[in-house]
């Protein structure tokens, strides 16, 4: 049974974060990129509630709870590459949708572009991208599209940021019609724990486990003590056991001195003694978050050198030299 | 203002080939960087030809990734035309072939590609405007607009505004085959004359049918043959429609064609009347015959006498002009005298005696230009 699309939403945001991350990302991109654009579309029926921090003065905006839904953006996802999750013609590689969108609680909601020094309109291939996205979403889903670009003033002293958010209408003639876009900051207007959902998930980390030490071993025991049946199985678990200890390892370089039982004594009674120990351990902190500092350093300027490589081979295969 | 960068190789190829080969016009209109460093080219604004106007499009290159596809932003007012769009509908359908050939196999190492892809474009445009056309709410354009749009060739473009539509025909005149009429060919492109029809359809109720606007354009490089401006067009009446004024129309030009092809040869017999008086023409315009310039010496006074012969010839005179080749003005120009079209003359002379009548006309003239350049030239000398 064919349900009728909802209606689109009357009201879309994107939290500054999001925004802010999406310009620094327009900002420093050699050319033009594009990507995916995460967020929750909240209904009708739960308006989010207002802080109660703040008491709302008259001259506030406060989003009211109306009839029609509100989309929310809280998250993107960066492809490096001018034809992404797309290819020339427009379509949508939806299996790549699938994999790229795991944002966490959220759904993809939409997509960006960003193309330096053009006209703010969107191009023949952005539309029949939006098309078809708008199909591998589903006809729940809103999809929305939003243009970036910058321009420079001829000294460069100037930059220009700008962006526009469109929702596609569907139908025979499909259009991108431009909506107004909400920023949410901190202040008075932002309605509860809407700021802080963002996540830019640009460069998400190997998950490491957390496991306590002991209680795996308990287990590994169980499965030896089984017998021969599970030897297999056993094998596979050895070699799963070594690759947490591994992480366990590195996990362990970095707690390096601050372990529980320290800490304990600085909680209660006898912890005026031990201001000392707290110094010791600020120290400690500080040296550690130096020579992180210096890591994430080295490595972002090998990465720049291997894109600058990259590039360089890009432009020799175009034949521009 | 500091030049442009350059365009990456692969892109201008792509873009020389448009320019160089597409049998219409089309101009480049600006072009600039798309990337951070701003060190290479990779957007530009294409004028393309359209219904005796341009549509500006804008192509996006991609300089760090020279070998990818293209994009395209039509203009603000178009926002309904989609080629790709269209494209994945005939698809569904068809489900076979994709017409979007271009698009599909682009290979960014033939620079031929540009070109077809704009010419595929262009077409769907043209269809895209004849569809809102034919959208436009009045009797008695959807009648001109069902006989008219038949006819080969035929582009329409439609304004919309709150209370009026604009309708703008462009109908090429067939049967004119002007790269055949005049040997050799001179063209590169296709010559050819269109009659323009710009109608303005009221919103609502109207009391009278619209009445064109009405005006005959032809390409640039026609004018040395034709000029279209001099050509007075017949009253539109109210009866009328555009197919039975344009099949007088055509009756009309066909008859000036014929009338400007002898134009040629009547003044192609006047310029070869000029060398028993003056000598052989040291240069002469061989295709339309428009200009020719002869030396002529006066004791040891020497100077050029340039002939632009109107269309019009011979009931309208040539334009003489002197040019010495002794006196030269500050800037190290020639002086050359102001164009000279008051000396006897009469249409029904014939072109021996036209020749004799000028040669006896300059002989005088020629030393009060010889007079006039001693008084001007700089004194000193």
């Amino acid at each position: 049974m064919a349900t009728p699309p909802p209606p689109p939403p009357s009201d879309l945001s994107i939290s500054g974060a999001a925004l802010a991350s999406l310009l620094h990302l327009a900002l420093t991109s050699p050319s033009d990129s594009s990507g995916l654009l995460g967020g929750h579309l909240s209904l009708p029926s739960s308006p989010s509630p207002p802080l109660s921090d703040f008491d709302p003065s008259p001259s506030v905006p406060v989003p009211t709870p109306s009839d029609s839904s509100s989309l929310f953006i809280t998250h993107l996802f960066a492809f490096n590459s001018p034809l992404s999750f797309f290819s020339s013609l427009g379509h949508v590689d939806a299996s790549l949708v699938q994999v790229q969108s795991h944002f966490p609680n959220s759904s993809p909601v939409g997509w960006f572009s960003f193309r330096r020094s053009s006209s703010l309109r969107p191009s023949m291939r952005e539309l029949a991208v939006s098309v078809s996205l708008a199909k591998t979403l589903g006809s729940n889903t809103p999809c929305v599209f939003l243009l970036l670009s910058s321009s420079l003033s001829p000294n460069r002293a100037v930059h220009t940021h700008d962006y526009r958010a469109f929702l596609l209408s569907p139908g025979v003639n499909p259009v991108l019609e431009p909506v107004s876009l909400r920023v949410l900051n901190v202040g008075p207007s932002s309605s509860g724990g809407q700021y802080g959902s963002f996540s830019a998930n640009m460069s998400a980390l190997p998950s490491v486990p957390c496991v306590i030490r002991g209680m795996d071993d308990a287990n590994a025991m169980v499965i030896c003590s089984e017998g021969e049946k599970k030897k297999i199985k056993k094998e596979d678990s050895l070699v799963t056991l070594k690759e947490k200890a591994r992480e366990q390892k590195v996990l362990d370089v970095s707690t390096e001195g601050f372990a529980v039982e320290r800490l304990e004594k600085l909680v209660g009674g006898p912890a005026n003694a031990y201001t000392h120990e707290i110094e010791e351990l600020y120290g400690s902190m500080l040296r550690k978050l130096e020579s992180l500092t210096s890591q994430v350093e080295k490595t972002s300027a090998v990465v720049f050198e291997q894109e600058n490589r990259n590039l360089e081979l890009r432009c020799k295969l175009a034949g521009m030299e | 203002m500091a030049a442009d960068p350059p365009l990456p190789p692969p892109i201008a190829a792509q873009l020389n080939h448009l320019l160089t080969y597409s049998p219409l016009p089309v101009k480049v209109e600006q072009m600039w960087s798309g990337c951070r460093n701003g060190r290479y080219c990779d957007r530009f604004a294409l004028l393309i030809p359209f219904c005796l106007d341009y549509v500006k499009w804008e192509v996006i290159f991609n300089a760090y990734h020279p070998s990818a596809v293209p994009d395209f932003i039509f203009s603000a007012e178009d926002v309904g035309f989609n080629p790709l769009l269209e494209a994945h509908e005939r698809d569904a359908n068809v489900n076979g072939l994709s017409v979007m050939s271009p698009l599909v196999d682009w290979n960014y190492k033939d620079p031929s590609r540009l070109l077809s892809l704009i010419c595929q474009f262009r077409d769907s445009y043209i269809n895209y405007q004849k569809k809102r056309a034919q959208q436009v709410d009045d009797e008695r354009m959807s009648f001109e607009i069902s006989t008219v749009l038949a006819r080969k060739g035929t582009e329409v473009s439609v304004a919309s505004f709150p209370d009026r539509d604009e309708v703008k025909f462009a109908v090429p005149i067939p049967e004119l085959e002007f790269n055949k009429l005049v040997t050799p060919c001179p063209w590169k492109q296709e010559q050819k004359i269109y009659l323009q029809a710009f109608f303005v359809v009221a919103k609502g109720y109207a009391m009278t049918p619209p009445v064109p606007r009405l005006k005959l354009v032809s390409t640039q490089d026609l004018k040395p043959f034709l000029n279209v401006e001099d050509i007075k067009l017949a009253p539109w009446s109210d009866q009328m429609c555009m197919l039975t004024y344009l099949s007088d129309l055509e009756v009309m030009l066909n008859d000036q064609v014929v009338e400007a092809v002898a134009g040629v040869a009547k003044r192609r017999r006047f310029i070869e009347a000029l060398s028993p008086f003056f000598g052989r023409p040291i240069e002469a315009d061989p295709v339309f015959c428009r200009r020719a310039s002869i030396l002529g010496i006066s004791g040891v006074f020497s100077f050029l006498v340039h002939f632009s012969i109107p269309l019009q010839f011979p009931n309208k005179q040539p334009i003489l002009k002197l040019e010495s080749t002794q006196h030269f003005n500050f800037n190290g120009l020639p002086i050359v005298s102001s164009p000279i079209n008051d000396y006897p003359w009469s249409p029904r002379w014939d072109n021996a005696t036209m020749a004799e009548r000028i040669f006896d006309f300059l002989v005088e003239e020629c030393l009060n230009f010889k007079k006039y350049c001693n008084d001007t030239i700089p004194t000193a000398q």
